[in-house]
């Protein structure tokens, strides 16, 4: 259909292939990709695709070299690549990390899958142009625009999700919602079906629609994998706090087992005021703190004062004496807290003598702090396209 | 505890609320000052003082209870009818003098016999029609019925609150429905009883007395119903606190956790033989779990109460339903025959009044009880916390002191009839 001459996703692709490393040693293990291609129903099997990722991978530079003159190509279609990044996604996903030659052939992939005309593909690395407008050029922005226009008329259900996602952007929320249930109308049992009824069911928990919101958010956890939904859980989780805690306490397990940082205060606070279970919430707020979560600090004092372990709750205070020098965001809620626990400060008698412990925990604390810094500098809080990047 | 959060719209995990001050009546000017300190309890009074709500014999003819508050056909009746009766055959002149004592009690037992026959085939037509009402709520869910209900009028207050509406959306289910369903599980007991009725003939009255768990609910005879109340009772020595503290069903002590799974209500969510197989096995969260449910059924049956009331222009609540009230929520003494109170004036009087300041001090401040002005008030997990037992049959008053005869002068005198809700 039509041609991309764009680099549009060249971005990620400057790792050089002098320096890339075998394909054998970077590419999962067969079993774990047979397991992603029978969840993601694929139509091809193993022996058939992984020559071929072998191929992209070898040549990602070499511009000249045309696949579809191989006999690799026989039978494959647009459709395939998108299930071939689908799997590399899915592998990003899974073992929650991202090997930067394996990112790049993914994003190899997606071109090509643009280049012989995929709908998807050339939704997604238009609408990656036109959500962030500031790294592309006025004829990329024009030409994205145009594509999408073109991709919409043809009711693209890919491309009419994005447009919502671009609405939401932009805080245009009846817009979004009638992008979203447009895209429902076409597509409403599939996983990015399911990432809409997500984005739908924050969309009325903020208008305070709370029993619309639950029934999108139990929608969502239905269709889409655990990891993409994550925030409909904590969201599920926040709905049945009040009424049904045990049902909350599993939800917000299950969202820390993804590591999504809001779980592991919740799941303190739960543990220790309600179930009275101080062990577990112990466990929680300390994970929690090694976030920087600032409320998990406060938790892990209460915590180590009601388990009587006075040093990790002097350490404790020490931590968030210094965290209040460098981060100024805390400062005002750590006063708070620090003023409210005064008299049991003064109980612990937080020593100020140099000896070696002391020292040595000090120091502890200060290189924690310095830590502390720079990652709260360098974090940014976890928005949806932090998450879920291409949105598949 | 001061690290609540209330990160998302209306919902919040642990109560911060400053605690309603409890009500005192033991002078007039100590009911006056808890008068003005509690305006649910104003309301509340007003309403009862202007007769918008109103204990009423349901039995009676001439008599129109709320009909979706009460559920008649459920309940025992506060009053066995032997002195009408008796009265009956002793004016009637075509029965001789010398038969007029055995027809007394011949009438008596059929009577009885047919009480028996109602109540059995009550039973039965409930728990048929209740079958199909869970799904009115939610029929994927497996939790119990007031749970899901609990969710949903919190859920419903929090869009109240949030959009500024006038009223909160009406409940799926009534009242009545709720309470029978609840009430639907005495139909396991029909085959015992039935039974029972075959083998003892004449003679299951007396079973029934001295065995009273064994009976239907609604198959009970006023003295049979005294007995399961003096059972039913709260250890007076295991009392509920003047100070607020929260407490989770699972911080409590095991002994005031089992104090709790004690009566009628707790019956429908936890059996004898799970409580003993808990005790056993030093198992904590089944009957935490139970506990929350009879908080949560307590909830939804006082909100949905107070929402006729303050929804509706009248509110006639049975004799039989005020008892029943008194008797789950646990506000009286062993002593006390409530089935006897209920049918006196004073008695019903004091048994309002215990209902009204159980309300006022549980609800003052919340949602529920100032419609209009949604906006102003608080959820009831806000005031209290995530199913903050240490509520659970709390009188209200200061040193759980019920409502007796001598104190209704001092509540009344400062409630005019002609005060304006």
């Amino acid at each position: 259909m039509l041609r991309f001459q764009i680099k549009w996703v060249r971005q990620y692709s400057n790792v050089s292939s002098i320096n890339r490393p075998l394909f054998e040693t970077v590419f999962p293990k067969q079993k774990f990709i047979k397991k992603i291609l029978f969840d993601l129903d694929s139509r091809l099997t193993y022996s058939k695709l992984q020559p071929l990722f072998k191929y992209f991978y070898e040549n990602m530079d070499n511009d000249e070299v045309e696949i579809t003159a191989n006999k690799l190509w026989k039978g494959i279609t647009g459709d395939d690549l998108m299930l071939m990044k689908k799997v590399l996604e899915r592998t990003r996903r899974k073992t929650k990390a991202t090997n930067k030659h394996l990112l790049v052939l993914e994003n190899s992939i997606l071109d090509k899958a643009a280049d012989v005309g995929n709908q998807d593909a050339i939704a997604i690395l238009s609408f990656d142009v036109l959500k962030d407008p500031k790294n592309s050029t006025d004829e990329d922005i024009d030409y994205a625009r145009m594509l999408t226009k073109q991709l919409y008329k043809s009711q693209h259900p890919m491309t009419i999700k994005f447009i919502g996602d671009l609405s939401l952007r932009q805080h245009n929320d009846v817009e979004a919602e009638k992008y979203y249930k447009k895209f429902l109308e076409l597509e409403d049992d599939t996983v990015l079906a399911g990432e809409v009824y997500g984005q739908l069911g924050e969309l009325y928990f903020r208008r305070a629609n709370v029993f619309k919101a639950e029934e999108h958010f139990k929608k969502s956890v239905k269709l889409t994998p655990m990891d993409l939904s994550v925030r409909s859980y904590y969201y599920l989780a926040q709905i049945n706090m009040n009424s049904y805690p045990q049902l909350a306490r599993t939800l917000l397990e299950l969202c820390a087992t993804q590591g999504f940082k809001e779980a592991f205060r919740s799941l303190g606070y739960l543990e220790m005021n309600y179930y009275n279970s101080n062990d577990k919430a112990y466990e929680w707020f300390k994970l929690g703190m090694e976030l920087y979560d600032v409320e998990c600090y406060f938790g892990f004092f209460d915590c180590c004062l009601k388990l009587k372990d006075t040093k990790s709750a002097i350490l404790c205070i020490k931590s968030l004496e210094k965290l209040k020098e460098v981060n100024f965001d805390h400062k005002p809620l750590i006063d708070i807290f620090l003023a409210s626990r005064e008299s049991s400060i003064k109980k612990l008698k937080i020593p100020v003598t140099d000896s070696d412990t002391t020292k040595k925990d000090v120091e502890i604390i200060k290189a924690d702090a310095e830590t502390i810094k720079t990652d709260v500098e360098t974090t940014k809080p976890l928005t949806n396209d932090d998450n879920n990047r291409w949105n598949l | 505890m001061l690290l609540c959060r209330q990160s998302l719209p209306g919902l919040r995990l642990y109560s911060t609320v400053k605690p309603t001050q409890l009500i005192s009546f033991a002078s007039s000017d100590a009911f006056k000052k808890s008068l003005n300190d509690n305006k649910a309890l104003k309301r509340l009074g007003s309403a009862y003082m202007q007769s918008k709500l109103t204990i009423v014999d349901g039995y009676s003819d001439n008599v129109e209870i709320s009909a979706e508050l009460n559920s008649l056909r459920t309940l025992p009746r506060s009053v066995l009818p032997k002195d009408e009766i008796f009265h009956k055959v002793s004016n009637d002149p075509s029965v001789p003098n010398w038969r007029k004592p055995i027809t007394k009690w011949f009438k008596l037992g059929v009577y009885i016999i047919k009480y028996y026959k109602k109540g059995v085939q009550a039973i039965y037509t409930v728990h048929k029609e209740t079958s199909k009402l869970r799904h009115k709520v939610d029929k994927t869910s497996n939790v119990p019925l007031a749970t899901d209900l609990y969710k949903y009028i919190e859920l419903s207050e929090i869009e109240s609150q949030k959009n500024k509406e006038s009223s909160i959306a009406s409940c799926p289910i009534s009242r009545k429905q709720f309470v029978e369903y609840h009430r639907r599980q005495e139909f396991w007991k029909l085959p015992s009883f039935i039974l029972l009725a075959l083998i003892f003939e004449e003679f299951t009255a007396v079973i029934c007395y001295f065995f009273p768990k064994m009976v239907p609910f609604n198959c009970l005879i006023p003295g049979g119903y005294q007995k399961l109340s003096k059972q039913n009772a709260r250890d007076m020595t295991i009392s509920n606190s003047n100070e607020f503290k929260y407490q989770s069903p699972y911080t409590i002590s095991k002994t005031v956790l089992y104090e709790f799974l004690k009566g009628r209500v707790a019956e429908s969510y936890i059996s004898k033989s799970k409580i003993a197989l808990s005790k056993l096995s030093n198992n904590r969260k089944i009957p935490s779990e139970a506990l929350t449910y009879i908080y949560q059924h307590m909830f939804v049956d006082d909100w949905l109460l107070l929402n006729h009331i303050f929804q509706n222009t009248e509110t006639k609540i049975s004799f039989e339903e005020l008892v029943n009230a008194i008797m789950e929520r646990k506000l009286y003494t062993p002593e006390e025959d409530l089935n006897q109170m209920v049918n006196t004036e004073i008695g019903r009087k004091v048994l309002t009044w215990r209902l009204l300041i159980y309300w006022s001090y549980r609800f003052e401040g919340c949602v529920s009880v100032i419609p209009g002005k949604m906006e102003e008030g608080q959820l009831f997990s806000q005031k209290w916390g995530i199913n903050n037992v240490s509520i659970i049959n709390h009188p209200g008053t200061i040193n759980n002191s019920l409502v007796t005869e001598k104190d209704i002068p001092n509540i009344e005198c400062h409630l005019p009839k002609t005060t304006e809700i």
